[in-house]
């Protein structure tokens, strides 16, 4: 049992604190004797407070976006209640953000952890070049949020996820007051370990990324959109399943499923006009598709949005995605709503199955989140196999490696200080 | 000095014991074969090669060679050109040549689950019955193997727009040098904790020996195309690369000839019909829809022309496009006929450098008097300068070495890095200081005590020796 006046900051650590943040000029917005929270626009900040945590044995909690359910403190000034069991400082970073440099011949930029996704796209967009990834809310999501949580939409059909765009980081580990650099401008590259591919889903517990370099693509000349809904689940997902073998890749995908609305099939597809409109014809054709009213980008980036509103709203809600091979997505996704039924709410579910990947949620909360998330893993494994990974109640990144896992977070973090009780079973 | 004979070696017997006779290489003349992989600079003969018929088996022979305190070097077919797969003294080589099997495919989700020894054009043809392929296709994929692949983050022409090795395992089966079986990832597109696979493809063996993969197929496209416009100048010709970069098209390949390596090339069996009086020759290879493909091979051509190309071809047939390419992979043997030795360096610089970074290596090689001749992957800015030299003249071997030194140099100069696809091993460890400050060499040697405490697994590869002391000293020392 640790004494509680031991979790308080003792004086030497606040003037230690005051003096790094006056230092590198930040401020701290709020401080006392158990949370410090600043936003900081100063990576030497970033290296200090986590040199002076590790000296002073202080927890950092760090963010970059909105997304992280844990922050305590609200922008309308309220606080939720702080853990009990620690001190810690809290380092919010989308002050830290803007492009460091866009090598426009090149395709490559390197950007800010704090930068927003959509105003690093508007940017690029100037030279019709992107980053060809469209998660939710990118209007806030920010780079580095994007990278810590391996956020992705309907474009890593074709595009990939956020690992096959980073060739390069900044990060600050823990301890040394130091800025560590992996990859850079280069899109190829086989010297040393790729340690900035290894904080992407890493929710920030090995290192805080500053700067991330990612290869871009060109924006396409032309793009279709075709929806349809269908009066079943599993013609929804058999009509998905047929897009994906038709002749031209889909550039998007997605399966959409909620209370009272029949399942929805999105497929967009994306390069020269006259390809696109051949594709859109035979889709159109053989699986009774439909072209969408509007086919803007913006038309579709809100449209994944409003998915991602609906499926984290509500007061109490249970959040999972899952993952496994793409001829299982039907079923897993079956699997999966029926266990968040069980908790008393109808779910919602966005699936890619191309990828083969699936969001649900639902305005249910488990009793013991833990507990219903192995359970769910073992109906998997028992289906056929696949993953899953609770978003919400708890957002934890989870070690089926077990050993291996550890002994990198203990490598990085030896005392654990660093966005602590992240890392679960 | 201990007498590692293999009648006399205690090591080699417990190992015999352990595995059978026919899985355990010991005489002289066995270990000579492997005494050097692609890098034949450096040699060094092992203790013991160790020919394991699967993960099991490699398990039970790490946990032996751990007991023993024996360091381990894996090995593909030892076609890797930085010195990965060089023996380390007193040391083990396990060689995954006997496992390759391909153990499932799953055509739905284009998946294959393989055995690491499996040779990276084999998959392909495999695979080729339900139409589709392997995309990672190294210069030596007809013989290099999945394993070396995965060590070395392999890439090849195809690389420039499907992505490098790292890109394509989603899982692996791996062996930790306390003998100690685990999985990282598995066939499901993201692993539920951090993603290793992305540290462990690239490691250069340094972190355990993967066995098995699961690997991502990519369908056969619709339409494939290749291209071959010559130029009159080799600036004229990256110059066109950039251009077809920045106009948003995405070939498959876009590869550059140098005129030396033409005239290599034409004068051997590996002869494609390359004009040799071109000071350069684009390959461009092209894939997709049938519209896609029409559309940017018009764009590519009036790039091309544009920028002074010669003219512009397109292969008649798959004939004509397979002999195309029999040139360009053919490359690296085709130098043969200049000197006995060959040299195929590996660095990287962004794309819009490569003129200066061309210029670069043939000041170095003029001033230095090495004959150096150029192949390389243009789209992605990497570099294969080719030096040919005699490896029984000592004073060239030392040009050449300082030739590539000092090229290395100059790309990293340039905003680039010392390899695209080949890796460091023993060739440019010592070079990584150019790139990489103490706190990060010394956070890549913390990544690796947390996957080999021991510190077995391929030591010496991919550290400055000032990192990892005497037995790397030995390692490189050119026998």
């Amino acid at each position: 049992m640790v004494e509680p006046k031991s979790l308080q900051f003792d004086d030497g650590a606040i003037a230690a604190i005051r003096a790094v943040l006056t230092a590198r000029g930040t401020l701290a917005l709020r401080a006392d004797r158990r949370a410090i929270h600043v936003a900081t626009h100063a990576e030497e900040a970033i290296r200090d407070l986590l040199a002076l945590a590790s000296e002073h044995h202080i927890s950092i909690r760090s963010r970059s976006g909105p997304l992280d359910r844990r922050w305590p403190f609200r922008s309308d000034g309220e606080q939720e209640p702080l853990a009990d069991d620690e001190r810690t400082i809290y380092i919010d970073l989308r002050p830290w953000d803007g492009v460091v440099e866009h090598a426009v011949d090149d395709f490559v930029v390197r950007v800010r952890a704090g930068t927003a996704v959509a105003k690093l796209q508007e940017r690029l967009a100037l030279h019709r070049q992107w980053l060809p990834m469209d998660p939710p809310l990118a209007g806030e999501l920010t780079i580095g949020e994007a990278v810590s949580r391996n956020e992705f939409g309907p474009y890593r059909t074709l595009h990939g996820g956020i690992r096959e765009h980073l060739i390069g980081a900044r990060f600050v580990p823990m301890g040394g007051g130091v800025t560590l650099k992996t990859g850079g401008m280069v899109v190829k590259a086989a010297t040393g370990f790729d340690l900035h591919r290894l904080q992407v889903g890493a929710l920030e517990t090995l290192a805080i990324g500053v700067e991330f370099t990612f290869r871009l693509k060109p924006l396409p000349d032309g793009t279709r959109t075709l929806d349809r809904t269908f009066p079943s689940r599993a013609e929804a997902f058999s009509c998905a399943m047929a897009l994906r073998e038709r002749p031209m890749a889909p550039a998007a995908l997605f399966v959409a499923e909620a209370p009272q609305r029949l399942p929805r099939v999105v497929v967009r597809y994306e390069g020269p006009d006259e390809a696109v409109a051949e594709a859109a014809e035979g889709a159109a054709r053989a699986l009774g598709m439909t072209p969408t009213a509007s086919d803007a980008t913006a038309h579709w980036i809100d449209a994944a949005r409003e998915e991602w509103l609906r499926r984290t709203g509500g007061e109490k809600r249970c959040a999972v995605r899952i993952t496994c091979r793409p001829s299982q997505i039907e079923k897993m996704t079956h699997e999966a709503a029926r266990m968040l039924d069980s908790l008393g709410a109808q779910p919602s579910c966005f699936a890619h199955p191309g990828v083969a990947f699936a969001d649900l949620w639902c305005s249910a909360e488990p009793d013991d989140p833990r507990e219903w998330l192995q359970r769910l893993r073992t109906q998997m494994a028992a289906s056929g196999g696949g993953t899953a990974r609770m978003r919400w109640p708890l957002d934890l990144l989870s070690a089926p490696q077990g050993h291996l896992d550890r002994r990198l977070k203990e490598v990085a973090d030896p005392q654990s200080l660093l966005n602590p009780g992240t890392v679960g079973p | 000095m201990p007498d590692f004979s293999p009648s006399r070696d205690p090591l080699v017997s417990e190992l015999e014991q352990a595995l059978g006779r026919d899985a355990v290489a010991a005489s002289p003349e066995h270990l000579a074969a492997y005494e050097c992989d692609g890098l034949a600079l450096y040699k060094e003969r092992p203790r013991v090669v160790i020919l394991p018929r699967s993960t099991g088996e490699t398990a039970r022979a790490v946990r032996i060679l751990n007991r023993a305190h024996v360091p381990i070097v894996p090995r593909g077919a030892g076609t890797g050109l930085s010195g990965g797969a060089t023996p380390v003294k007193g040391g083990a080589l396990v060689s995954l040549a006997r496992m390759r099997r391909v153990l499932e495919v799953d055509t739905v989700d284009r998946l294959a689950h393989v055995e690491l020894g499996l040779v990276n054009a084999d998959l392909s043809a495999h695979t080729a019955r339900w139409k589709l392929t392997y995309a990672p296709d190294p210069s030596s994929q007809t013989a290099c193997t999945l394993g070396g692949n995965v060590a070395e983050n392999s890439g090849g022409p195809h690389c420039f727009k499907h992505g490098a090795t790292t890109l394509h395992v989603l899982g692996l089966t791996v062996v930790l040098s306390s003998g100690e079986v685990v999985s990282i990832g598995g066939p499901e597109p993201d692993p539920q904790g951090y993603d290793l696979r992305t540290l462990f493809v690239g490691s250069e063996g340094t972190l355990g020996i993967a066995t098995e993969a699961w690997l991502r197929l990519v369908p056969k496209p619709e339409v494939v195309e290749t291209y071959l416009a010559p130029f009159s100048s080799m600036d004229a010709a990256c110059r066109a690369v950039s251009a077809v970069v920045a106009a948003g098209i995405l070939p498959a390949a876009l590869e550059m000839i140098d005129d030396r390596t033409i005239a290599a090339v034409e004068a051997s069996i590996f002869a494609a019909g390359y004009p040799r009086d071109a000071a350069a020759v684009l390959l461009v290879e092209l894939d997709g829809s049938r519209a896609e493909v029409r559309r940017d091979g018009t764009r590519i051509q009036e790039i091309c022309k544009n920028h002074g190309a010669l003219r512009f071809e397109s292969a008649t047939d798959e004939e004509q496009r397979k002999r195309l390419w029999k040139g360009r992979k053919g490359a690296f043997g085709a130098m043969g006929r200049i000197a006995p030795d060959l040299y195929v360096m590996d660095c990287v610089v962004p794309r819009t450098r490569l003129p200066q970074a061309l210029a670069a290596i043939s000041e170095i090689a003029d001033r230095l008097g090495v004959k150096c001749a150029n192949v390389f992957h243009a789209g992605d800015g990497n570099l294969h300068p080719n030096m040919s030299y005699d490896g029984r003249n000592a004073e060239e071997v030392r040009r050449v070495l300082q030739a590539g030194e000092e090229i290395c140099r100059a790309c990293v100069d340039l905003g680039g890095t010392l390899s695209g696809e080949h890796g460091i091993g023993i060739e440019k460890n010592d070079f990584l200081p150019m790139v990489f400050r103490p706190a990060e060499l010394s956070a890549f040697q913390q990544v690796r005590r947390a996957f080999d405490p021991d510190g077995l697994m391929n030591p010496c590869k991919s550290l400055p020796s000032s990192m990892c002391g005497e037995i790397a000293a030995a390692a490189r020392a050119p026998k």
